[in-house]
Parts: C-alpha cells; structure tokens; sequence
C-alpha cells in the first residue's frame, strides 16, 4: 500500500454536549475512493467537514490524535494554511447543488473565483479556464453557459457545475458528500460515471458518503460503516457485501431490496432509533437496537481487526480476532 | 449548549419587563387621579419654569419641575398617559377589525376581491403616512374619534396580511373541504379555524400597532393635528416645551422619555411573543 | 407581460386610486366659491366661477376634468401663497428628498455595518449591544430626538446650527434624526437575513473553495442578505418622507411637510392636496424604481 494521502487517526467533535463523532479512524490513499455509509445523523459528513476545518470554531471542537493529509498535520495548521488548502488540494462536492451554488453569481464566476484564488489567474483568464471545466464536466454549450446563473440549470447540470468548482484547484483528494441524493435516478448514473472517469483520469483519492448502499457496491474500494458518530465496520467492498461482520451493516445489507431475492421476501428495517448523541452512550451504541445483544455488550467494543483489512466493533467477533 | 439557554433566559427576562413596563403604564393611568401630586392641568403663576427637584433650583414640590404656565410635569405626565395608551390600543383594534375582516375577505375569496384588496392597500401605502393623516385630519376635522380612525389606517393592512396567509392555509385543510362536502358552511368552519389558529400572530401585529400608533400620535399632537392640545398628551407637552429648550430643558425632556419608554415596553413584549411563537425567528 | 411592464400598469392603478382619494377629500372641504370670491360678489358672478371650474358638472366629470388638469401639471393655485400648488411643492419636494435621501444613506451605511457585525459576533456583547441600540432606536420618538440633538449640539456645543437650511451643515443634524429608526429596522433585517444567509450551504461551498473569510462574508453572505433590505427600500424610504414631515417642523426645514402644516394651518386646501397628491406620486415612482432595482440584482426575478 502507498503512503495514505488522508489520515485521520481517533477524530472527535464535539458541538456543547453533543459528541457527534466518536474516535473515528480511516485514511485514504491515492487514486483510492473511500466510501462512507451511514444513517442521516451517522456523523459522517460532520467527520469530512471537521476534517478540512470547516466547523465555525465557536460552535465545535475537533479532537484527534492524528490529523494528516500528505504527511502535513492539518490540526497545528493556521486558518489561512487551511484556506490555503481547501479548494486547491481538496475539493467537495455536496448533496444539493441548488442550496449549495451562489443564486445571486453566475456560475462561471463561481468556479473561476477558485483559480483566481488558488492559482493567481485574473479575471479574464479565470473566466475561459472556467469554460474549460464546464466542458470537462459535460455542459453543453459551456460559453454561453458560463454567463448563467445555477437557476437556469436542471439538477443534474447543477451538480455538474459543483464538480467543476471542486476539481477547479486540481485536488488531489476529492470528497462528494451524497453527490446524487437529490437527483433523479437517470441523472444520479450520469453523474455517477462523470466522478468515476475524472478519478481514474487524475487519480485523486476519493471520499464517497452515502446511504445509498446499492451505489456504494459500485463505487467504493473499500467502504467504512458508521453508527451513532463512530466506526462500526471497515472492509473492503466485496468482502463487506458478501460477509457483513457487525451486526448493523447485516441489518443495512438486509433491508435494501435486491432484484435478485426471491419474490416475497421483503425487505427488513431494522427496529428502533439510533441513540441520542448529546447523552453519554454506556457500551455499544448499537445495542438497543441488535438482535445479537448479549450481557458483554455494556461496554463498548473497540475495533476489531479481522483480516484481510476488515475490521468490525462487535464483542460477538472477539473469539475470532485475526 | 449554555449560549442557547442563556440567551433564551434573557429572551424571557426581556420580555417579562416588557410585560412589568405595559403593566405599569397601564396602572399609571387608569390611576391618575390618585397618583398624581396635583390637577394635570393647574397652573401656577408663581411657580413657573421651575426646574426638575434633582437639579440646582428645584423644588421636592414639583417632582419633575414645571413648565411656562407652572403646571407640574409630573402630574401631566401621568395624565398624559392616558391619551397615549387609549388612542395606541384603540387604533390597534380598530385596525384589528378592519384587517381581519379584509384578510378573511382577501383569502376567501382571492381572485379579484384579492387584487381589489391588495390594490387598496398599494393606494394607502402610497400616501406618506403623516401627510395623509395631516390631510385627512385637516379637512375631515379632528378629535379622539377622528385620530383612532385615522390611526387604525396605519395599521390594519398588517393584520390584513397574517390573516389572509392564515385563511390560504386554512382554506385547503381536510377539515374545512370534508365540512364543505357534507354540506357545513365553510365561512362558519373558516371563521372558527381561523381565529383558533390566528389569534397568537395577532397579538404580536396588534403589539407592534400599538407601538406604532402611539409614536403616531404624538408625533401629530407635535405637530398640533388632531387631539385638542389644551387635554394633557406627552405629544402636546414636547410641543410646549420646544418653545423653552434653552431655558427650560425638562419640559421637553421627560415626555419623550415617557413615550420612549412605553414604546420599548410594548416592542419588547411583542419581540418575546413572536420569538415564542415562531422558534425560528427567536435567534 | 414582462415583469416591469406588470409593475407599470400596477402603479398606473394606483395612482388612479390615489388621486381619486385625494380629489373626494378634498371635495368634502365644503364649497371651494365661497373660499375663492369675495363675500359681496354677485350671483352672476358666482355662477360664472363655478361653470368655469366646472363645479356645476357631476362628480365624476369633475374628477375627470381635476386628473385631465392635474396630468398636465396643473393642481390650481394655492391662496396662501398666490402661486401655482404644482410649483410650489416641486420646489418644497426636493428639499424633503434632499433629507430624506441623505437620512437612507446615514442609514443604510450604519445598519449593515452593524447588521453584519451582530450576525458574525452572534451572542456575545456585540450583538447584545447592536440590539439594545436597535430596541431604543424603535421607541425614541424622532421629533424628541431631534428636539434632544438640538439641546446638546447646537444648544450646549454650539457646533452646528440650530435650524434652517442654508449651510450644508444644517443637514447632518436632521439627516442623523430622521435616519434613527430606518437605521434600526435595517440592521435588525440585515442581522436576520445575515444569520440566515451564513448558515446557508453556499456559504459553505464558499468556505470549502478556500476563499477568503472577508470575500465570504462581504461578497457572498451580504449580496445575498441584502434582498430584502432592496425589498424594503421602497417602504422605507416612503417612511423616510413621512418622518421627515415631523423633522422638517423642529429643524425649520423649508420641505413639503411645512408646507403641509401651514396649509393645514390656512385652511389652504387645493395647497394641501397638491402636495399630498404630488408625494404620493413620487412614492409611487420610487417602488417602480425600487423593482427595476431588484430585478437587476436578483437574476431569478430577472427571467421569472
């Protein structure tokens, strides 16, 4: 394995009382796409954007042990070190590209304003560099295009142009937060196929969240599974599709509905409501809720590694540590 | 999150002085008679100009100090308050009524009684309020009656607008469609609806009103429009002592204080009920 | 139709509204001969008045013949200063604008700067403070202010003069007057729209490209929490000229709201209306402006 280009080791946040993401590890390295999935609530956008310092220092605090992007610590890193940062070497993308574009810029300023930022282009030079990526990122007609405003683009050419701001710093890192959850199915494939081909092209490391565990199958190389603020599971994208270790990711695996199950079997939420996050949670935070819950599970299980870089928080696991 | 409560603590601490101030005011003068140390009205020859009792010259007799015609401040103060509460209340309700029926008109039956309305509104809107009350007041004549209407102008097309958004919500419920398909009158099942769900925000719009109509007034009773200016109003006093500003600053002084005062009361008290009603304009 | 061309026929509409309120007021003044002769004139001569300004015609004729005459300029004469009303208050208007104006720059300058700096300093003592000063700004009475301003600067210091209009330095004391109350419904629409618009997810994309914190605030958040202060300007700048009615009386500023009062004073009515009518007008002209304003900023009403 190459050096990781995103590593994040014990992360914490926390907003007042509220502890939204708890002890979370992963990293990511180059050309690779991490996929994050999780419940709304989970903790896993507040883990990307804690990550890139984009929680108003007023409302959270962000712990971890380790903190690094290519080697550089990023938590002893100043505010202007990490403007420096974001939208140059690491790019995002969000869920709904309507509420998440200027409505008051026309888009070709939206996107150029990162090159004049990051790469000292001026205006007129920005301006036809923003062009280009608008062409790079299949909108038709992207000249006059530019000159638009993100009202008079469909959903899909929205989000089109929200990848085109993201990759205008050229990032090495580029995380999509639920990229197509707010588009209609034809839309979601293209937009899908769009991200994948300019990953393999520039091989940037990539981090995909989403609840959505049917795109995940067909995105990620390995896929990291959080419940109530924290890992449950990390395996690799097979490994987890065809041997789910902890008892949530089976649950989630058995409650989307397969094409190829049998006709009659439906599929199976699973019972209850994940924890309130502003309480301490005593043991395993899936508890309540797990079929498996025996007397061990007060105490809260760590990660246990598996093998074959799987690793699963479940005292049912322990007898079979790798 | 010790900022939120924090900041929700104060928010009632706020408001609940809003609420003491109203109350005061309210007691000050439905009391005036009582409290006050003489006639509001009593003039004193030899006692003219006398200066407030907390500065050189005053005297403990005339709390406040008195003014050209030595009529004690304090005592027109007191009865001055009685004008600026009941022409602030009663042009808010005047206003209420006459809004409501308007927005219930509006939302009811949209289309062109709609367009009517909000072109009625858009006419009003465009005359500069103290001019068309100097207008209609000059020619129509003035007087309480004359004012409270005049004021309640001012207001009612704020009442209009949260009860037609009201009616247009209410409108399309289930309840109010099933009472119309079996046959229950809707304007009966409207009105109910309507004024359960609406009194709150109506409070608040009638809170504001107030306030707006009692700086309204006094404004026109500066201006000598309208009220008789020899009955005792804070608007009248500021009149008076204009004349006196260099020799006798607290003629002026204390009733705008007066009317400074009531108003932040009731804007206080209208602040903390919106912020109540709607979390999330409470930031 | 176009979203302006709808406006203008609005504003057509309204101003018929407005001029025909204006007209049935005034005619309920009573009857205007017995003002305009003397009281030893003849029946002849009465008559004859009256079939010249068409007094003798019904109602409605002679709102037609009053908006025929008042389209082409002419509002009659007024008896107190034996002019023409239209002249009179084009001249006292530009005054009023000239104060009223001046008080929506004081206070749209004061209330976005503080508007912005309570939304970024949210919950702490700079907000707590802006607030405050907005909470007083609503309840002090313009007019006392003024009378208060006068007290301490011109009064006490002696720095600028009491009243009158001949020096340029006789506009910043009404000017701060008048834009007390503007400036503190402002900045409480600037601070919600601020607090709202920060939290908004373009804001974060903003953050997310590396941006600047004053390009985020200052080009990104503000252009945003400004549309409805450019919705309100309109409203708020008709209020200007309301208030500005009251000003004018305690700094003896020569505008329309003094004419108003001594015509009121005179009983000079067709005066009166002019100068009720004619603001009116302008107002109208103004949200007119005020829309063509904000289509050009917000580019979803431009195509709408």
């Amino acid at each position: 394995m190459t050096s990781p280009l995103l590593e994040v080791k014990d992360l914490d946040v926390h907003f007042g009382a509220l502890h939204a993401v708890r002890a979370v590890s992963f990293s990511v390295a180059p050309g690779e796409t991490l996929g994050v999935v999780g419940e709304s609530g989970s903790g896993k956008s507040t883990t990307m954007l804690a990550v890139l310092g984009l929680h108003p220092k007023r409302q959270g605090t962000v712990t971890a042990s380790r903190l690094e992007f290519d080697g550089e610590d990023l938590l002893s890193k100043s505010d202007r070190a990490m403007r420096d940062l974001r939208g140059r070497r690491v790019g995002l993308i969000f869920q709904d590209p309507l509420a998440a574009l200027n409505p008051l810029m026309t888009v070709g300023r939206q996107i150029g304003e990162v090159l004049v930022r990051h790469h000292g282009l001026d205006k007129h030079a920005s301006r036809a560099e923003a062009v280009k990526l608008l062409e790079r990122t299949g909108v038709p007609d992207p000249l006059r295009r530019a000159a638009q405003f993100p009202h008079q683009f469909s959903g899909g050419m929205r989000q089109r142009v929200m990848i085109a701001i993201a990759l205008a710093g050229r990032p090495e890192l580029l995380i999509a937060d639920e990229p197509t959850t707010a588009l209609d199915v034809t839309v979601q494939a293209e937009i899908v196929r769009l991200i994948r081909d300019i990953q393999q092209a520039s091989g940037m490391g990539l981090v995909w969240i989403t609840h959505d565990l049917a795109l995940m199958a067909r995105v990620a190389d390995r896929v990291m599974v959080m419940y109530a603020g924290a890992v449950v599971e990390e395996a690799p994208v097979d490994r987890l599709y065809a041997t789910p270790r902890h008892p949530y990711t089976a649950g989630l695996l058995g409650s989307i509905a397969r094409l190829d199950q049998p006709r009659g079997v439906r599929a199976r939420a699973i019972a209850g409501t994940p924890p309130s996050m502003d309480q301490p949670i005593g043991g395993c935070a899936f508890a309540p809720r797990c079929p498996l819950r025996f007397d061990k599970c007060t105490v809260a299980p760590p990660l246990i590694p598996l093998g074959d870089g799987v690793r699963a928080a479940c005292w049912r696991l322990s007898g079979e540590q790798a | 999150m010790t900022g939120f409560s924090n900041r929700f603590l104060i928010g009632h601490a706020v408001g609940i002085a809003g609420v003491a101030i109203i109350v005061a005011a309210v007691a000050i003068a439905v009391f005036a008679p009582l409290i006050a140390p003489v006639p509001a009205s009593q003039i004193d020859l030899h006692a003219r100009l006398v200066p407030p009792a907390f500065v050189e010259g005053g005297s403990a007799k005339h709390f406040f100090g008195t003014d050209n015609l030595g009529r004690d401040i304090l005592a027109r103060l007191i009865y001055g308050s009685r004008i600026s509460l009941a022409v602030g209340t009663a042009a808010a309700l005047l206003g209420a009524v006459i809004g409501s029926l308007m927005g219930i008109l509006a939302g009811y039956f949209g289309g062109r009684v709609d367009a009517a309305i909000s072109w009625f509104v858009d006419v009003q809107l465009a005359f500069p309020f103290t001019l068309l009350a100097i207008f209609l007041l000059g020619t129509l004549g003035g007087g309480f009656y004359a004012v409270v209407i005049v004021l309640a102008l001012a207001t009612w097309v704020n009442y209009a607008r949260v009860v037609r958004a009201q009616v247009l919500t209410v409108k399309v419920q289930d309840y109010v469609l099933a009472a119309r398909a079996v046959g229950v009158g809707t304007p009966r099942t409207l009105w109910r609806y309507i004024f359960a769900n609406s009194t709150a925000p109506i409070i608040v719009v009638a809170s504001f009103s107030t306030a707006q109509a009692i700086l309204t007034q006094a404004a026109l009773s500066f201006l000598g429009v309208g009220i008789d200016p020899s009955i005792p109003s804070w608007g009248a006093m500021l009149n008076d002592g204009r004349e006196y500003l260099q020799k006798a600053w607290w003629i002026a002084t204390f009733p705008g204080l007066a009317i400074a005062l009531t108003v932040l009361g009731v804007n206080l008290f209208g602040d903390w009920l919106r912020d109540r009603l709607d979390p999330r304009s409470a930031r | 139709m176009s979203y302006l061309t709808k406006r203008l026929f609005r504003a057509i509409l309204v101003l018929l509204g407005v001029s025909f309120a204006t007209f049935m007021v005034a005619q309920s003044t009573g009857d205007p001969i017995a003002l305009l002769v003397k009281a030893n004139a003849t029946e002849e001569a009465r008559a004859a008045l009256t079939s010249h300004l068409g007094l003798d015609q019904p109602v409605l004729v002679q709102y037609g013949l009053f908006l025929w005459r008042a389209i082409h300029g002419d509002l009659g004469q007024s008896f107190l200063y034996n002019q023409s009303v239209v002249g009179l208050v084009a001249d006292r208007l530009s005054n009023t604008f000239l104060l009223a104006l001046s008080a929506f720059a004081i206070a749209l300058v004061l209330s976005v700067t503080l508007g912005v700096l309570a939304a970024l300093y949210r919950n702490t003592w700079v907000d707590a403070a802006i607030t405050a000063f907005t909470m007083v700004g609503l309840a002090v009475p313009a007019f006392w202010l003024g009378l208060m301003l006068i007290l301490v600067f011109a009064v006490i210091w002696q720095v600028v003069p009491v009243s009158g209009s001949e020096e340029a330095s006789s506009l910043i004391l009404p000017a701060i007057t008048l834009s007390m109350q503007s400036t503190a419904r402002l900045c409480r629409l600037v601070r919600s729209g601020m607090i709202e618009v920060l939290n908004a997810d373009f804001i974060r994309t903003a953050r997310a490209k590396g941006l600047f914190e004053g390009r985020v605030v200052w080009v990104h958040a503000l252009r945003n929490a400004l549309l409805p202060v450019v919705t309100m300007a309109g409203l708020e700048l008709g209020d200007l000229i309301s208030s500005a009615v009251v000003i004018e009386a305690i700094f003896a500023w020569p505008g329309i709201g003094r004419l108003a009062i001594g015509a009121v004073s005179s009983r000079d009515f067709p005066l009166l209306q002019g100068t009720v009518l004619v603001s009116a007008f302008c107002f109208v002209v103004i949200n007119l402006f005020v829309d063509w304003l904000y289509q050009r900023i917000d580019p979803r009403v431009r195509s709408a």
